[in-house]
Formats: C-alpha cells, structure tokens, sequence
C-alpha cells in the first residue's frame, strides 16, 4: 500500500500543474522528455515533510530517500523505537538519521503545532479514523502547512463495504488486524472531509479549489480518490473514474486518499 | 491497516545458527568462497560442521538433531565459544545501493541500463565488481582474428541498445547484419523440409561479437557513469553475510576490505556464487551434447550478399552457419561428447571438410563419415584430410529417387577455418528456482541457461537488465528500499513466465528435430511446409527468433528525427510504409487497443443508462408528489 499512497503524493506534489518549466512553442518537441523527467530523481528535495502516526516509519524512509526533511511522529514510544532501529539498519537512511534528514520523534501533532512547526508536506496516512476529534484533528494538520504546501491524507469510509472489508474480513475473519483495532462509527465518508475543510478550515480563502471538478464540487476543498486492491496484479491500485461519477465514488468505499494544497 | 510495524525484522539471536543443507561449492566456482548466509557470528569452518552433521541428506543426522535438541544447543554454545568474526564497521563510501557482481554482459549491460534510468542515476551509488581485469575488454581493438564468442542481438536489443546510448560505440564493421535465415533437415534423401525467413526491410538480428559489445557498454559507462558507477576490477569476492536486520549484504573482497550494498545483483554466470549465498536451487538438465564453435573462412560470393544465417538439424543436434563478414562466417555445431571431442582433435584441414560435410552431405554419408572419424579417433590417429578426401569418395552418396528437389540453398563452401579459434562448451538448460534472494536478485546466465539452437541466451539477458533496471527505477522513484522485496517482485513477475517459455521451447525443438523416427518426420516435414506456406505463422515464429519491429522509446524518435520529417504532434517513421509486420506482439496491441475501445464504450453507455434510471426514478418521485399534493 505504502508504494501506492506515495505514487499519490508524487502525482500531486511534483506533477501538480504549476510545477515545471514553462510550455513554449520552440520546445514542444521535447514535451515527452520533459515530462518524463519530472517526478523522477530527488523531486522531494528542499521540501519539509511530517508523517502523523509513522508507526514503523515506512512513509517517512521512502520520503526521506527522495530528498526530503522528513519528520515522523507517533504517540507511541515504542512505534518510535522501531521505527529508528528500522532506519538505522539502512546503509543510506543511518547517514540521513546522522545528518538530521530523518527525524523520529514521540509526539503528537498538537504540540507540533503549539511549537509553531511548518511543513512543505504534512501526510497522515490512517490516522484520522483512529483520532477521538478528528476536526481538532484536521484543523491541527492544516495549520502547520505551510503557505503553497500540500496536506495528504488517506483514511477508510463509513460505507457497508468499509465494514464488510476493513471490520469483519480484516478483523474478524482473517485477522490481519487485531479486533478492536478500527470503529465503525469513526470512518469519515470523503464528502464529509471535504466539506469540513470548506466549512471549518478556512474554505478558499485558505486552500485552492479542485479545478478538475469546479463545477461540482461547490462548496468542497480538496480532492478525494479510492485505493483498491488489485488481487490479480497483487498490489494497491489508484482508482480511476472522472469527478463526480458514481464509478468514482465505487472506488472510493473504502481506502481513500485526500488531498487539498494551501493558497500561496 | 498500516502493515508497516509486521513488516520489520527482528535481527537473529545471535548464539543460534540455523542447520540449513549443506552448500555446494560448485567445482569450477570462480574463487574459494565461504558462504554463511544469517549466521552473522559463526566462524566458516564451524557451519561446515554443523552442516556435515544435520545435513537433510542423512535423515539419521535430521533424526538425531530433532530428537536432542539438547545436543543441538550444546553444540551451538560450543560453536558460539569460538571467537566470532564480526563483519566489521564499513565506512560509508564502502556502502553502495546496488552492487553488481560480474563485470560480463549480463553485468555491464546491467549498469548501462541504470544508468539510463534517470531516478536511479541521480540517487544512488553503484559498484560493479569484476573478479578479473577488465583490461582485455577495455583494450579490444576491433580489428583482427574474430573472437569465438560471438553472439546474435535481436532487433528488439539492437533497439534498446541504440536508446541508451550503447550502440553507438558498437564496432560497426565489426556487427553483421542476418537479413533472411534458412532452417532446413534431411532426413531422407527425397525430403527437405525447409523454412525460409525472407528480408523484413531490416535485419532480424546483429552477429556481433561479445567483446565488441562489452567494449562498448564498458565505454558507455565511463563516458556517463563518472561518480555514479563504480568499478572494482580485479577483485574477487571472497565472502558473503547478510547484514544487522538482513537489510544489507556484506562482502569481503581481498582480505580485509568490507562493502555494504543494499542490493546485490548476481550478474556472475552459470556457477553463480550469488545464487548459491541465496540458496536458490536451479533446475533442468544437461543435454547429451557439446557445442564446437569455429571461425570459418570463404571466398566472397559476387552474387549474395553473406547476410544468411543457416541452421541445419542433424540427428546429433543442430549445425548452424552464421555470418561475420563477406569472407567469414561462424559456425555453431552442437554434436554428441564423443564427436565434440573427435572434432576438436582434427587438422583445421580435415575440420575444414568436415565442416563442409556437415552443411552438405545426406545424413546417411554423414554418419557412415563419423562413424569412421570416431573409430580412427580412438586409436589415437585423428583422420587427416586426405583420409577423409578418400572416405568420400568410397562412401555411397544416395541419390534422390524423385528427380525434383526442394533443396535449400547451401551455406557457401568453406575453405579454411581459423585454428585458435575452435573450441568446445557443454550445453545445459537450467532455471533458477527464484531469481530473488534476501537483498539479492539474479540475472542473466545466473538465472537461466539455453541451448543455444534460437540464439535467445544472450538476448534474454538483456532483456533481464531492461526489465530490472525499469523495476529499479519505479521503486526509487517512490522511495523504495531497493533490496526489499517489495520493490524487486515485479521483476521475477515479468521475466519468469517469458524466460520459462523460451527455455522450454528451445528444449523441445531440440528434441523434435533430432529425432529421426518416420512419424515424427512425417509430422515434421508436413508441419515445416505449413510453416513455410503461411506468412502470418512465419512472422510470428520470427518474432521470437529474432524479429521484431523497431520500437524505440518515445523520446528517442523524437531525437531521432529530422526536421522536414517533423508534422505536428504525428510522428512519420522511416518504416510506416511497410505496413504492420508485428507478428504475434502487434496483434496483442491491437486487441488490448480494442479491449480498451470497447471498455471506454460500454462504460459510457453505462453512465447514460444510469443517468436515465435517475431521471425517471426523479421524474416518478415527482409524479407521486404531484398526486399526493392533488
């Protein structure tokens, strides 16, 4: 899952639009090159990152190799003790951890936040259902973004197939989680996320609209897609589906990320 | 849901070592290498006695082993009791990403195709390690005696090659081009079951020598790899542990100096010692049969240009005449031990009309000839050409009863072949079990090895390298941790099915075409016939030997072209006018083209059906309203 959640913060941090070199007549030619060239190499370097709930730290390595200051923090001291020894162990991530690249640090957000700590990239993968306010929670994550930077989420939804997949299959069947791990009544369906940060996180003023999606998304920040399992290829998948198509909400039943960018 | 804390590993206890099989070290490994894989803190000759005692065997040892695991422990507190070896602390400019080890084809096409990879170029460190020197490759003149190595590049290799940026170092007069090809048996005087690969508009493949290509990926690599490739010639590994976490491999090479890659990539031939640290079996089997390979010369045709390559399948197996230049040819004759033998001892006078004999002869003269050169070679008096002069002129010739014939055009006559350069290798299928161990993965003649009848060995190489480095650099470019198997599974997922195709299909067609029982000739004289008369087939059997269109990558067409050739965003290749000749590879583009088409469609018309539920549900949800307010 971990390549797929990264594939996502890669289409939309080094992809997004406004990157990159201006298109200009004489150098169409080399349109393809350009393009293949960008979100490639070290297309996090110079940018400050915070995983929220690293756990064993497999986000915040990633990041970090891709030239990132990354920054992990969990609630739990002993995610933050595998985590370091899980980096450590690494040839290129132990000279990192050395030079400060690569921080773990048992916290949490809100005191990140009281410290007025600013990030490029602020990502907390399958945090949010597990938080007891998640609107404190979101305000908190948004607040340290820095002007121009870039809030990533993933998180489950509150559908039928959320709790035949993630509560009885996963949970209770196959145990790949432990029972007790996730509540039903915590998933956040993707338009209540969006709307949220419309209503409560500053709205346009503060976070550029989804310009895919304008015209239907009134009234909502940020842009929502599905992460699904594809048994036959064996790996996570983004979803497809146009804005607004019920085969994109289909995808979106489950996994989901979200994303919303900060007003330069 | 987060399944990264599961994912950790926790380092071993380190007084307990694990009785694994014992390891074989292969006979003609290339150094005396101790390999203890996990067992970070256990002297070498320890394990050895270990193994010798648990080995699976000696079901006794197994036995006695399960039965008193007291023992068991007793043993290895006593094994903990001698001084460990700790791997000690390497600096980090010892510490590589990727470490290539064999600095061969399979190995420096490896690095070139890093190389290539933008993501991977520009992050991470990379050594490639050469237990000898590289002098030999790097010093090649391109000019004199033609090497006995000598290899076919498929057009679809040729092309990858070019993109990267390798083939413009290719000696070019040194590379010929196989433009048609003629596959034919004789196994009775009236039938000659032929193939005949006409002209493409391109050659199907390139002959071209291995030096020739090692060459020129070595100078590919110091013109770009500066600071980014590492070489270390000279140098052998003399042991192998896997690292704290198993998240990196150790190697000693010399006596004291240690290196740390993340990955290690076993690019080190058939024995390789990556795959035996990796405890990867191989399976598969030896065939009955060496290869001689020779350089021969000819006169220059004034009629053909000589850019056919022939292949003729003998009830010993296959002889094949490949060009080199107008007045040189190379010759693959894979043939019984016994015969192999009795070929290599012959004058290059008497093995030049063997030669010619083996393109020319009816079987049945054939082996009554080798039957007497097997008998003269064992009573240690090897035939010389007068001999054999004498023999042909006494043996009986069958005539063809029919009066017409189909016989194929013949190879031209030989005169002379070129002495230092016959030599003879056995030939042997085998496949590695996995081509992925712990931080290590295989490729090349590592993985797989191939009767060399298709002249796929080589080509499946690099289609290995191509296929890795691509899954390299979709790894990094989102931050993999390149030696996990996470980042590496695609690999394997890709190359294992096709490699295993082509193994298996070389193996049978060996077989098939040796066997000289009157059904199978029958079956394969007809089926040849069929072939022959179907272009479509033929295309598609070319395709895998061989031919392919040329694809190139976008960006290099678009380097490629020239201005007056340029239209707006259309691209107007030098080969468009002839037409799709895709073989079996377009057709699967064309209905994975058409899967797409139909998709796109049925999903549009499932939207409008959907909106139209809507619609009407909306509109009768209306209607009720308006009754009820009514």
């Amino acid at each position: 899952m971990n390549p797929t959640r990264i594939e996502y913060i890669r289409q939309k941090v080094a992809l997004s639009p406004s990157g990159g070199e201006e298109w200009t007549f004489e150098n169409r030619h080399s349109d393809f090159e350009r393009e293949s060239k960008r979100g490639t190499g070290l297309w996090l370097s110079g940018k400050r990152c915070l995983d929220v709930g690293c756990g064993g730290g497999l986000l915040s390595e990633s990041l970090a190799r891709l030239g990132g200051q990354v920054v992990g923090v969990d609630a739990s001291e002993s995610n933050i003790g595998i985590a370091t020894t899980h980096a450590q162990q690494d040839p290129s991530l132990s000279t990192k951890m050395q030079n400060g690249e690569l921080k773990f640090v048992h916290s949490s957000a809100e005191v990140l936040r009281d410290a007025g700590e600013k990030f490029d990239v602020v990502c907390a993968m399958e945090v949010l259902e597990h938080v007891d306010q998640p609107g404190e929670f979101m305000k908190c994550l948004g607040e340290m973004v820095k002007p121009g930077g870039h809030l990533i989420l993933s998180t489950i939804s509150r559908t039928p197939l959320s709790q035949l997949l993630t509560l009885t299959l996963a949970e209770d069947v196959l145990r790949l989680v432990t029972p007790g791990t996730h509540t039903y009544r915590k998933f956040v369906k993707p338009h209540e996320l969006r709307r949220f940060v419309y209503s409560d996180m500053g709205g346009y003023d503060t976070w550029y609209r989804n310009e895919d999606a304008s015209d239907i998304r009134m009234e909502e920040v940020g842009e929502t897609r599905g992460i699904v399992y594809d048994p036959l290829a064996g790996k996570w998948k983004l979803w497809g589906g146009v804005e607004g198509s019920t085969w994109k909400e289909v995808g979106e039943g489950c996994n989901y990320m979200y994303y919303a960018r900060k007003r330069a | 849901m987060r399944a990264s804390t599961s994912l950790l590993t926790v380092p071993r206890a380190s007084g307990r070592t694990i009785c694994t099989r014992p390891l074989p070290l292969p006979s003609t490994s290339r150094s005396s290498i101790n390999y203890h894989p996990r067992s970070l803190h256990t002297p070498p000759s320890s394990l050895v006695r270990q193994d010798a005692r648990t080995s699976p065997c000696n079901p006794q040892a197994i036995l006695s082993s399960r039965l008193s695991a007291g023992r068991a422990r007793n043993h290895s507190s006593s094994a903990a009791a001698e001084p460990p070896k700790a791997i000690p602390e390497i600096s980090e400019e010892n510490s590589y990403d990727i470490v290539i080890i064999g600095g061969a084809n399979a190995g420096l096409a490896f690095a070139c195709a890093l190389l290539s990879q933008p993501t991977i170029s520009s992050t991470t460190k990379i050594l490639l390690l050469e237990g000898s020197s590289l002098d030999k490759t790097r010093n090649w003149s391109g000019e004199g005696a033609w090497e006995n190595r000598i290899s076919s590049l498929t057009w679809e290799n040729i092309s990858w090659l070019e993109s990267i940026g390798v083939w413009k170092h290719i000696e070019q007069s040194r590379s010929c081009p196989v433009e048609e090809m003629i596959i034919w048996a004789n196994p009775s005087p009236n039938s000659f079951p032929t193939i005949h690969f006409p002209p493409l508009g391109h050659p199907m493949a390139r002959m071209t020598e291995n030096m020739n290509l090692q060459r020129a990926l070595l100078r590919r690599i110091e013109e770009i790899g500066k600071g980014k490739v590492d070489i270390k010639e000279g140098k052998k590994v003399q042991e192998m542990r896997l690292g704290e976490g198993e998240r990196w491999v150790g190697l000693r090479v010399g006596e004291t100096e240690w290196i740390k890659g993340s990955l290690v990539v076993g690019a080190d031939g058939p024995n390789s010692p990556v795959r035996l640290f990796s405890k990867i079996e191989t399976y598969g089997h030896a065939y009955q049969t060496h290869a001689v390979v020779a350089t021969l010369n000819h006169p220059p045709s004034s009629l053909y240009p000589n850019t056919t390559a022939f292949q003729r399948f003998l009830p010993t197996g296959p002889i094949a005449f490949l060009p080199l230049s107008s007045e040189a040819s190379t010759m693959v004759w894979s043939t019984l031990p016994p015969h192999a033998a009795a070929l290599k001892r012959l004058s290059p006078e008497a093995l030049t009309l063997m030669v010619n004999c083996g393109y020319q002869l009816p079987e049945s003269t054939l082996t009554a000839l080798t039957d007497e050169m097997i008998r003269a070679d064992q009573l240690g008096q090897p035939l010389s050409a007068n001999q054999i002069n004498d023999l042909l002129a006494s043996l009986p010739i069958p005539g063809n009863t029919v009066g017409e014939t189909d016989q194929p055009i013949l190879p031209p006559t030989i005169t002379s072949i070129h002495a230092p350069s016959v030599a003879s290798f056995p030939l042997r299928l085998s496949h590695a079990n996995e081509y992925l161990g712990k931080r290590t993965a295989l490729v090349g003649d590592a993985a797989h090895t191939i009767h060399p009848l298709a002249g796929q060995g080589l080509n499946q190489g690099l289609a290995d390298v191509r296929c890795l480095a691509e899954v390299l650099e979709n790894a990094r470019k989102l931050g993999g941790d390149l030696g996990s198997i996470t980042s590496l599974a695609d690999y394997p997922r890709e190359r294992y099915p096709l490699n295993h195709l082509i193994l298996s299909t070389t193996d049978k067609l060996h077989y098939i075409f040796r066997a000289r029982n009157g059904i199978v000739n029958w079956f394969r004289g007809t089926g040849l016939e069929i072939i022959n008369e179907l272009g479509p087939l033929k295309k598609l059997l070319m395709g895998g030997a061989g031919a392919k269109p040329n694809i190139t990558t976008r960006g290099e067409i678009s380097k490629s072209r020239k201005n007056d050739e340029r239209e707006f965003g259309r691209v107007r290749g030098a080969g468009d006018e002839l037409g799709q000749i895709g073989g079996w590879q377009m057709t699967a583009a064309n209905g994975v083209e058409s899967w797409f088409t139909i998709k796109g469609v049925a999903k549009m018309a499932g939207e409008v059906g959907v909106g139209l539920v809507r619609e009407g549900m909306r509109k009768a949800v209306g209607a009720l309203d308006n009754r009820s307010k009514r």
